[in-house]
């Protein structure tokens, strides 16, 4: 009878334990399966979406779509089988617990435990005083607490709210978006180093996702947060469009028609420029895009409109394609033709001109913005000059008569140099600080070279190099303290596509996108990696951290 | 565009549906099967739930007050749990009815007979025999009941302040639902997810938070959040019967004291009282003054806080999501506005609801606020006087007729007969301020005793 | 556990056992109470009568269909996994079609029954042929956990014979609807369940 007892409690005992184990083992595991689902839903992946894409394309390849159902079977079988998991667990969790609570008051259920002495009486009265002392003494906290916080909510938080409404991102948080054409200031240089360079369109290795865009355009992304701007324009048709960075899904579509535009003649346009070649800009609130309409718009980044304004049809044999960039709420078109064009800075905000200066010169380059030591320079290039303006007033800071032809490739910056190029002109280097010390602006170039010099592609710096793309794949590397050539390396292909500094990478796509990963040294030239994105790429590509938007002839594609 | 014109009901005849695809005549014989729309629960069962709460009622009356026995009310409670709970998920229950109550009375929400008896009927019977719901028919206070193995004493003070918290539920929760800001009680109800076996994470793992908890403090949800005990508990206050210490046949043995789980055993005073009765009564004139201000400062505290409190309404909530997709803050387009297929009339209609809705919060707002500044200056009130209690008493306010006491009491027997039923005589005599203030001051008495 | 009851004896007190003396006061006590009693009752009365309606029956939740945008929240926030929501069919309503919108994915290749094409994440609607070119399209309520793509396919391109609906077998009938408080459009409201699955009132 002892040992019955004895085992009888034991086995209590260990009922209680096991019980208690499982209890919390299901309760984690149970948890656990809850957030898994909640974050990735397992019938809605976007691998299906990849896959389905594929096979929209490839109609008649049978393995893409075995694949297909081999993945609709899983997910499906996933799904069920989480839902019976989840279910059945919650139930024997609620099993465990009850067990656990029973065996734990087994002996209080049997038999009650005999009433216990009841201790010292303690006056009431006094605890009646206690007890209202400490009630009015909470409330009165509580009152307090929350009568300052209507009155602060009602004045302070109100003035802390607005004032963060219009305030501007500075620079640093606008270092961490692609905000317009080239990246930070449009000087080339990406803030994040960890741009992937192994990927393969083909096969969609390191593509997350690519979507067709909707009308052509030799734009390039901009990136803002998890959306991408994008722009495309027809004769016909001018859109501006966002995607969600993460699915590739389009956020939102806006057409761009202003009425003053159709009542001229739709400008004449070359093939490889297009209506829509200048890149978007954003400031964190807006979106602006200018076509080779002359039509200029800012949406919000949501996609309503804000206001638009048409700066007459350009006159420009090729088509306008100077990309807009944005400084300090302003923001800056080059709006450069043959006799008559203009450079305005826009209220970003009302749409208004805060200051306009003239310009004599055509020009298909893009102005870039950068922090030469003391001061932000709008640095702009047309047929002959490279100039430089205050980017807050539009003051001329310095012009150095340097460059002839069609000038396409805009200007970098690095080390205090500024490097321009164009083909059949020259490369140039010109030190910023010397240049804004010459008497009346009129200043000079630190140093000239000639041959295998750029026809479209931008120019990039990096401490003392700067890298020349031309469209016939020569890539130079100058140092740009002298213009001496350190290196230089023949691709098979041209490029018309800007090359990015990314750490300590230089990445650049060719005619037919394939990127290509070589090393940023003076010393020699070093290829890194190639990776074919499998369509032409003509454009730029937005570099964010860890992945890297890139826009082809046709399609859109997140790279990681 | 195409989406809102073909938008259609379609299911109730043909007649109704888009003609985008005529019907097709088939040529085979092939029938058209009928529509599986399947049937809701019969109404008959909806009348039966009301029949049983009532008898499960009769039932606790009886085991409560003319058996006494606490074997009768634990069946009943493992009872009340296996249908109240598991079988009927819990819902509609008489806490919740609250809320339905509240909505009918400040809108056009209609309320069905049942869901009106649920409310009523536990309040009917908690006027004539004290919190016999408590006991063993409400599934919520069944459970903790049947959990509390290692209660352990809540220190006075603490409980006096915790005390407050179902007046400001039951204040926010009718603010909530005659503004039409949602149903607060079935949100925060803490065993639906028990009962359910199974429910969203957040709802289950409060359920189980609850009910650990309900192991080392006796029933927590019924002392310190249930609005619907703070109404049933005035009730309790004017019943006729109700759970009692007999006091011919109590031997002052202050077991019950020791063992309710709830501090509802109110001991004699018998200290002398060292005051002096000028000083008694200039404190008491002090704190008659006091109650205005209390009322005051209460009722600008909650005019202050109504902005906050608003911006849980739906309406203030859409109109914000609104706003922020309108001035470009916000990322992506929500639901909400396609569904609403936002426009300039659009915004400006939930403008207009938006700011009925705050002006709504700050009026409840102001009136709970003062409220609670007239529960909080009556209860300093009470507290500071003197009260005279010759014998042991149960609170009827805050005895939830678990009848734990009746399991230890020595004479536990005898009293079936002699004193079960009769307890109108042998309240205690009230003083004259108490009984102004009898309606209001029913903050839970809690005992505070040094364990031995 | 070896603790006896504390001997009765043994705890004085010095509370008196007397019956309150004063029989008049008590009785005016009782009298109020009382009165405060039947006060309750006629107030309990008048809100029955103020409040209740007594033909309108019980109360079930429902989807308008009309109003519904099948944003896919029934699937995620209901009490229940998967939802009581589920997708109804109504055949009448239907019109067999070859290319149906709720059961092919957007540039479906080819209009069979292959995974790839379907739209339906759970494979919950099985097509029959019936004759050229008409398809009878069932749901398999099992496998639908009322997603909506269907719907949304359906009233986008076809005759909007699939509609999302609560389910009354499977609805626990929460006072308050958690789907109801989360939809969009407002498109849940509780109808008398006399005419549960038929428009709202």
């Amino acid at each position: 009878m002892q040992f019955n007892k004895k085992a009888l409690s034991q086995f209590i005992k260990g009922l209680q334990w096991s019980s208690a184990i499982a209890a919390i083992i299901l309760g984690v595991l149970l948890a656990a399966t809850l957030v898994q689902t909640k974050i990735h839903e397992p019938i809605i992946t976007s691998d299906f979406t990849n896959i389905y894409q594929l096979i929209d394309r490839n109609p008649a390849n049978q393995e893409l779509r075995d694949e297909a159902r081999a993945l609709d079977m899983l997910a499906r079988k996933a799904y069920f089988t989480s839902i019976y998991q989840l279910n059945t667990g919650t139930i024997i969790f609620f099993i465990a617990l009850a067990i656990f609570l029973l065996s734990w008051n087994i002996n209080t259920i049997i038999s009650p435990p005999p009433p216990q002495r009841p201790g010292e009486k303690i006056s009431w009265w006094k605890r009646q005083t206690q007890s209202a002392k400490t009630a009015a003494i909470t409330s009165a906290a509580i009152v307090i607490v929350l009568i300052s916080y209507g009155i602060f909510q009602k004045y302070e938080l109100t003035l802390v709210l607005t004032s963060r409404r219009d305030a501007i991102l500075d620079s640093e948080q606008y270092s961490q978006w692609w905000m317009n054409f080239r990246g930070p200031g449009g000087n080339g240089v990406a803030t994040f180093s960890n741009v992937p360079i192994k990927f393969n369109g083909e096969t969609m290795d390191g593509i997350r996702w690519k979507v067709e865009t909707p009308l052509e355009g030799f734009n390039s992304p901009v990136v803002f947060q998890d959306m991408i701007f994008l722009t495309g324009g027809t004769k016909d048709k001018r859109q501006v469009y966002s995607f969600d960075a993460n699915t590739g899904k389009l956020l939102w579509t806006q057409d761009v028609k202003i009425s003053e535009a159709a009542n001229h003649d739709m400008p004449k346009v070359d093939k490889e420029t297009g209506f829509a070649a200048p890149t978007a800009a954003c400031d964190g609130k807006n979106v602006y895009a200018i076509f080779a309409t002359g039509e200029l718009a800012a949406f919000t980044i949501m996609g309503k409109p804000v206001w638009t304004k048409f700066l007459g049809i350009p006159d420009n044999h090729y088509g306008h394609s100077s990309s807009l960039i944005t400084h300090n709420g302003l923001l800056f078109v080059q709006f450069d033709q043959y006799d008559v064009g203009k450079l305005f800075a826009i209220d970003g905000k009302s749409g208004k001109v805060v200051w306009e200066v003239d310009r004599t010169l055509l020009s298909w380059g893009s102005p870039i913005c950068v922090n030469t030591g003391s001061r932000y320079e709008l640095i702009v290039v047309d047929n002959e000059f490279v100039t430089s303006y205050d980017p807050n007033t539009g003051k001329l800071l310095w012009s150095v008569d340097c460059l002839h032809g069609e000038v396409g490739p805009s200007a970098a910056f690095a080390s205090g140099i500024v490097s321009v190029a164009n083909e059949y002109a020259v490369a140039a280097g010109i030190n910023a600080a010397e240049a804004a010390g010459a008497e009346g602006g009129k200043a000079s170039t630190a140093w000239e070279r000639r041959g295998d010099l750029p026809n479209t592609a931008s120019l990039v710096s990096a401490d003392s190099m700067t890298f020349m793309a031309t469209a016939t794949g020569v890539i130079t590397c100058l140092d740009n303290r002298d213009g001496k050539v350190r290196w230089k390396h023949s691709f098979e292909r041209g490029f018309y596509s800007s090359p990015i500094i990314a750490g300590d990478k230089v990445i650049i796509f060719d005619r037919d996108g394939i990127m290509h990963t070589f090393a940023l040294s003076a010393e020699e030239f070093t290829l890194i990696e190639s990776s074919p994105l499998g369509e032409p790429v003509t454009t730029t590509p937005a570099v964010m951290d860890g992945f890297m938007v890139v826009r082809g002839d046709r399609y859109l594609y997140r790279v990681e | 565009m195409k989406f809102l014109i073909f938008a259609i009901l379609s299911f109730v005849t043909a007649s109704f549906a888009s003609d985008r695809f005529p019907r097709p005549e088939f040529q085979t014989g092939y029938e058209i099967p009928p529509n599986d729309f399947g049937a809701a629960r019969e109404i008959i069962f909806y009348y039966m739930d009301v029949a049983i709460l009532f008898a499960a009622l009769c039932l606790a009356s009886y085991f409560v007050l003319k058996k006494r026995s606490r074997k009768g009310i634990v069946g009943l409670a493992l009872f009340s749990i296996a249908y109240f709970g598991f079988y009927k998920k819990g819902c509609v229950c008489s806490l919740g009815a609250i809320q339905n109550i509240t909505a009918g009375l400040s809108s056009s929400y209609t309320i069905s007979i049942t869901i009106f008896l649920i409310f009523i009927l536990p309040l009917i019977f908690s006027l004539f025999f004290g919190r016999v719901f408590c006991s063993g028919v409400c599934p919520l206070g069944a459970v903790q009941d049947l959990v509390a193995f290692k209660a352990k004493r809540v220190p006075a003070r603490l409980s006096a302040i915790l005390g407050f918290i179902p007046h400001i539920y039951l204040g926010l929760t009718i603010l909530f639902a005659a503004t039409g800001a949602g149903f607060l009680i079935c949100k925060f109800d803490p065993f639906v997810g028990i009962f359910r076996l199974g429910a969203p994470f957040g709802i289950v793992a409060w359920g189980v938070g609850i009910l650990i908890l309900g192991i080392f403090v006796a029933r927590p949800y019924c002392r310190y959040l249930c609005p619907y005990g703070l109404i049933l508990g005035w009730a309790s206050a004017i019943s006729k019967y109700r759970v009692k210490v007999c006091p011919d046949t109590c031997v002052n043995c202050r077991l019950c004291e020791n063992v309710c789980p709830v501090d509802a055993i109110l001991p004699p005073t018998v200290e002398p009282i060292n005051e002096r009765r000028s000083h008694a009564v200039k404190r008491l004139k002090i704190y008659f003054v006091m109650l205005p201000v209390w009322i005051a400062v209460f009722a600008t505290s909650g005019w202050f806080s109504a902005d906050l409190i608003s911006t849980f309404h739906p309406d203030v909530k859409l109109l914000r999501i609104i706003e922020l997709e309108e001035s470009g803050t916000a990322r992506t387009k929500s639901f909400e506005s396609e569904a609403l297929r936002v426009d300039a009339d659009v915004i400006a209609v939930l403008r207009t609801n938006s700011e009925r809705a705050k002006k709504d919060f700050k009026l409840g707002m102001l009136i709970l606020g003062a409220y609670l500044g007239l529960i909080l200056g009556a209860y300093l009130i009470r507290q500071s006087t003197h009260k005279k209690r010759e014998y042991y008493d149960a609170d009827p306010v805050t005895c939830v007729s678990c009848g734990k006491c009746y399991g230890y009491c020595p004479k536990n027997e005898m009293r079936n007969a002699e004193c079960g039923m009769r307890n109108a005589e042998l309240t205690p005599k009230p003083s004259s301020i108490r009984s102004l203030f009898w309606l209001l001051t029913f903050i839970p008495h809690s005992e505070f005793r040094i364990p031995n | 556990m070896t603790e006896q009851p504390v001997n009765p004896q043994n705890a004085n007190d010095a509370a008196e056992k007397s019956i309150p003396a004063g029989k008049k006061d008590v009785d005016r006590r009782e009298f109020l109470k009382t009165a405060c009693r039947f006060l309750a009752l006629s107030v309990a009365a008048v809100g029955f009568n103020r409040l209740v309606d007594i033909e309108g029956g019980e109360r079930v939740w429902q989807i308008d269909p009309k109003k519904c945008i099948q944003c896919g929240r029934c699937a995620t926030e209901c009490v229940l996994n998967p939802s009581a929501v589920r997708c109804i069919h109504a055949y009448d309503v239907c019109g067999y079609c070859k290319l149906c919108g709720g059961y092919h994915r957007i540039n479906a290749g080819k209009l069979d029954t292959a995974a790839e094409n379907q739209v339906c994440p759970t494979g919950a609607i099985v097509r029959t042929f019936i004759e050229d070119p008409f398809y009878e399209y069932k749901i398999i309520e099992e496998l639908c956990n009322g997603c909506g793509k269907c719907v949304k396919g359906c009233t986008a391109f076809g005759n909007g014979s699939l509609f999302l609906q609560v389910r009354h077998h499977l609805c626990v009938g929460c006072n308050e609807c958690r789907i109801a408080v989360k939809c969009p459009a407002n498109a849940i409201s509780l109808v008398k369940s006399k005419n549960a699955y038929f428009s709202p009132i």
